[in-house]
């Protein structure tokens, strides 16, 4: 009898036999693993299609190429599956669990495959156990033993899955008809954008050169146009939607170009304020108010043309010019430019010169201040603009954003939430307030009673657009974002009509401890002390009584109660005896009682 | 030259048999019994752990009348010295008056040696069944004497009492083959017993095989083929059992202080050879080597004081140890 352990070449056919059947096995095996991998992930799939479901109900469908996660998900599984499938023993043990063989298979490709690799395995067991796989390998149904059909209700399933992400959830979107504009909302159009043109009419053009003019000679042609087509039959909202967000975007981008900066550095207008002839000029222009510094620049040209000029008076000036143009040296303001000129005819000798470049100065503030004027006329246009489209789909706000996605124009801001910040806008005359100290310094009496008052950061404040509790402040001067300064009163109390700095009324804010000292104020006056025999003049500057801004609008009981507060939080915190800690809190509260109201 | 099939047939029937003059004088147990057997096939020594009265004494004695096996018995307290199991020199007078030393053999030559409370001997002695265990032969001064063929001890110990007691060296432990646990009898056991044994005559058994016959079957057992898949099975399941071992899981990383040793791999596939045969199979198989794994494992994993602390159960760690290493093709 020839067993295949006396044949090493039966023994080797049967190791390759043994090897196809591992790899059969293996194949069902990968197989199994990737339906058992599908269904596994199932749910996942069908919470995708959930979300698609939700977000096509929003009006959006997903994109077409979806459709090709599907295929690559079984293929990633699949190739995971194949890689997690066992090896020829590992396959071969796991068909003879499925079998029940008791390692049959197993053993005999281990026995087998020894001799092939060459240390033959001898012994009439293994001879026996071979001889027992040789005739059970013939009798072996991998099939049977490992189906790869996939249950019922998981094909269903996975059917369901491919049939709602292909034809429900991945069809593109019927493209949504645009909504006809009924003849009530044309007639509201066309009111509107009468209203519109008419607003557009009313934008100062005096200061604009002629370019600018050029371009708001066409927005307002484009207006009227508007207006002409929304007499037409047929005009669809979106349309009339992205006509009007064009023309904002418009109004918009020449506002920007009519508002360009020209504030001179802080150097600069801080050495003009220390200077008492040019102190309100300098508060005008840090605060903004550019009809006031046109305004104190042609007064100060005036008094530099004055044929009275006393020397005094002409030598504080040159000084004055000469410190500023040094701190404005480099920059490029037309203040700047123009103090450099005045400071250098001064130097020359010629007063008029110098008057002659600050009354352009003048001249150039009164221009911006129109420009500054038609900037805010051409902001309000622009939200007026935007404001029409949702009136017109009767929603409060943010209409533009219905608009069909493709439809809006490019670089458009969608809507007026979307709009860049809001350029700087005063909230409210600078020094509205009465002007501190203005009666109280006896023999100055600059413009009493006018209520001009200093305004100091109030332009700067209401650039940041937030509000700074200060003691002193009145209730209703400032309004929404300005800083309310200290002593800037009540309308009702401008024109200085207290004597009391600050205002009539005691402020109601509060500062915390060691908070940053009050700014010093802008002098008074400058004079300059004549010269005794031999020893040289010097220059006084009187600076008048000034608010001071850390008034406490606590109780002075108040700052022990504080106090003890801190102090039993911290006796909380530290490792005292118990019996200690309540000996000292006993302490605290007989000090409380007699303290608190 | 016998037919593996009809070798195999054969194991098995001179197994049963055994197993049906066994249960003449024990009753229930069958697994216990089984385990003797096959550690004995492999010449294996037996560790029974169990509370008095549970019939470890019993099932020696009926072990050495079926194997028709020599029997020697040791009852161990702390004065036992190593001479009262070994033997000892005494003096011998001849006919002419002259005086010469003569080694009088102890209870330990005889094939099956049942060493009953063997943790009540203090450590010297247990010692002394160290080199009978391994080497086979007692050593007497230069004189070395082998021990009858075949040769087994079977020890018992009670887990309960533990004042006044030597709990077993690593080193004594490692070379009993199995460490058994004889559990209480169920209660139609306890029936039968009642029955069986509440007289005073004991059930009359007969030898069913004798010493050369059962170490001829040791040889076959040895023969039963192990591939290297499934030997490589048994060493991870070894390796699992070390806490420094990438195979370890991590109760035994937590709770143990070593491993089973090289021994007990040899234990493991001895004996799951002895299995194999006895399910009819010429080649070994994961099964076989799960069967053996606690009794041949469990005295051979050390705790360390956490492990004691907590009161860890070995034969809880190798069920873990058993789900946790990877059978062939799993």
């Amino acid at each position: 009898m020839t067993t295949p352990a006396t044949n090493l070449a039966a023994t080797t056919a049967l190791a390759v036999r043994l090897s196809g059947v591992a790899a059969h096995v293996r194949r069902r095996l990968a197989v199994r693993l990737w339906f058992a991998l599908i269904v596994r992930h199932l749910p996942w799939w069908f919470a995708v299609a959930a979300v698609a479901a939700l977000v096509r109900l929003t009006g959006f469908g997903l994109p077409t190429w979806s459709v090709v996660l599907i295929p690559l998900w079984l293929l990633i599984i699949a190739v995971l599956a194949w890689r997690r499938a066992p090896a020829t023993a590992g396959a071969l043990a796991v068909l003879d669990r499925t079998l029940a063989l008791d390692d049959l298979l197993l053993n005999a490709w281990a026995f087998s495959a020894r001799s092939a690799n060459g240390s033959f395995a001898t012994g009439r067991f293994v001879n026996e156990h071979l001889r027992r796989a040789e005739e059970r390998l013939p009798q072996l149904d991998t099939a049977q033993a490992l189906p790869l059909a996939l249950p019922v209700r998981h094909l269903t399933a996975l059917l369901l899955l491919a049939l709602l992400l292909v034809s429900g959830l991945l069809a593109p979107l019927p493209p949504v008809p645009p909504v006809v504009l009924d003849e009530q909302q044309r007639s509201e159009l066309a009111t509107q954008a009468n209203d519109l043109a008419r607003e557009a009419a009313q934008v100062p053009t005096a200061a604009l050169d002629a370019a600018e003019k050029a371009k708001l000679d066409e927005l307002q042609q484009r207006i009227r146009d508007a207006q002409e087509q929304a007499k037409r039959q047929g005009l669809t909202q979106p349309e009339v939607l992205k006509e009007l967000d064009r023309l904002a975007h418009r109004a918009e981008d020449l506002a920007a170009l009519l508002d360009q900066s020209d504030t001179p550095n802080a150097a600069l207008l801080g050495e003009l304020e220390r200077h008492a002839d040019t102190a309100d000029l300098a508060a005008a222009l840090r605060a903004g108010d550019l009809a006031k510094a046109a305004a104190e620049a042609k007064a100060l040209s005036e008094k530099l043309e004055r044929k009275d000029l006393t020397l005094d008076e002409r030598r504080r000036l040159e000084q004055a010019l000469e410190r500023a143009a040094k701190e404005g040296s480099g920059d490029r303001s037309s203040a700047a430019q123009a103090v450099n000129e005045a400071q250098k005819a001064m130097q020359q000798g010629d007063p008029q010169q110098a008057a002659k470049a600050l009354k352009n100065l003048a001249q150039n503030l009164a221009q911006r201040q129109q420009r500054q004027d038609a900037a805010k006329a051409m902001t309000k246009l622009a939200n007026r603009l935007r404001s029409t489209g949702s009136r017109l789909l009767s929603s409060p706000a943010g209409a533009l954003s219905k608009l069909p996605p493709g439809t809006r124009s490019s670089g458009a801001p969608l809507a007026s939430s979307a709009l860049p910040p809001a350029r700087f806008q005063p909230g409210g005359k600078p020094g509205q307030g009465n002007r501190p100290g203005s009666g109280t310094a006896p023999g100055q009496g600059q413009k009493p009673g006018q209520g001009q008052g200093q305004g100091q950061g109030q332009g700067q404040g209401q650039r940041q657009g937030q509000g700074i509790p200060v003691p002193g402040t009145g209730g209703n001067s400032a309004s929404a974002g300005a800083i309310p300064v200290p002593g800037s009163g009540s309308a009702s109390a401008a024109g200085g009509a207290g004597n009391m700095p600050g205002g009539s009324q005691a402020g109601t804010g509060h500062v915390a401890a060691n908070g940053p000292a009050t700014a010093a104020r802008a002098p008074s006056s400058t004079s300059t002390v004549s010269a005794a025999t031999g020893e040289g003049q010097s220059e006084q500057t009187q600076v008048a009584g000034q608010v001071h801004d850390e008034g406490s609008a606590r109780a002075v009981s108040q700052t022990p109660l504080t106090m003890i507060d801190a102090e039993e939080r911290a006796l909380d915190e530290d490792p005292l005896p118990a019996g200690r800690r309540a000996q000292v809190k006993a302490y605290f509260t007989l000090l409380r009682e007699q303290l608190e109201p | 030259m016998i037919d593996p099939t009809s070798l195999i047939a054969r194991f098995t029937d001179r197994f049963t048999a055994l197993r049906l003059e066994i249960a003449k004088g024990i009753v229930g147990n069958e697994g216990l019994v089984t385990d003797c057997l096959v550690a004995m096939l492999t010449q294996g020594h037996v560790l029974l752990e169990g509370v008095p009265g549970l019939g470890k004494t019993s099932l020696v004695r009926v072990l050495s009348k079926v194997l028709g096996l020599s029997f020697g018995r040791v009852q161990c307290t702390p004065d036992l010295m190593p001479a009262d199991i070994l033997g000892t020199h005494i003096v011998n007078e001849d006919d002419h008056g002259r005086r010469t030393l003569r080694f009088e053999r102890g209870p330990v030559f005889r094939h099956l040696l049942l060493v009953d409370e063997i943790n009540r001997a203090t450590p010297k002695t247990q010692a002394a069944l160290l080199e009978v265990m391994q080497e086979r032969q007692v050593t007497a001064g230069t004189e070395s004497m082998p021990l009858p063929t075949p040769f087994f001890v079977l020890a018992t110990q009670n887990p309960v009492e533990m004042e006044g007691t030597y709990p077993l060296p690593e080193a004594q432990l490692d070379r009993f083959a199995f460490k058994l646990v004889v559990r209480f009898p169920a209660r139609e056991q306890l029936v039968a017993i009642a029955n069986r044994t509440s007289g005073y005559h004991e059930a009359a058994l007969k030898p069913v095989m004798d010493g050369a016959e059962l170490e001829s079957l040791t040889l076959q057992a040895a023969e039963v083929a192990v591939s290297d898949p499934l030997a490589l099975y048994a060493a991870d399941l070894v390796l699992a059992t070390h806490p420094d071992q990438p195979q370890a899981t991590p109760t035994v990383k937590r709770l143990v202080a070593y491993g089973a040793s090289p021994r007990g791999l040899q234990t493991l596939i001895r004996t799951a050879r002895v299995h194999a045969l006895l399910a009819g199979r010429p080649a070994v198989a994961a099964a076989d080597i799960r069967r053996v794994a606690h009794a041949a494992l469990r005295h051979r994993i050390i705790r360390n004081f956490e492990g004691e602390a907590e009161g860890l159960n070995p034969d809880k760690l190798i069920d873990e140890i058993l789900l946790t290493v990877p059978a062939p093709g799993a």
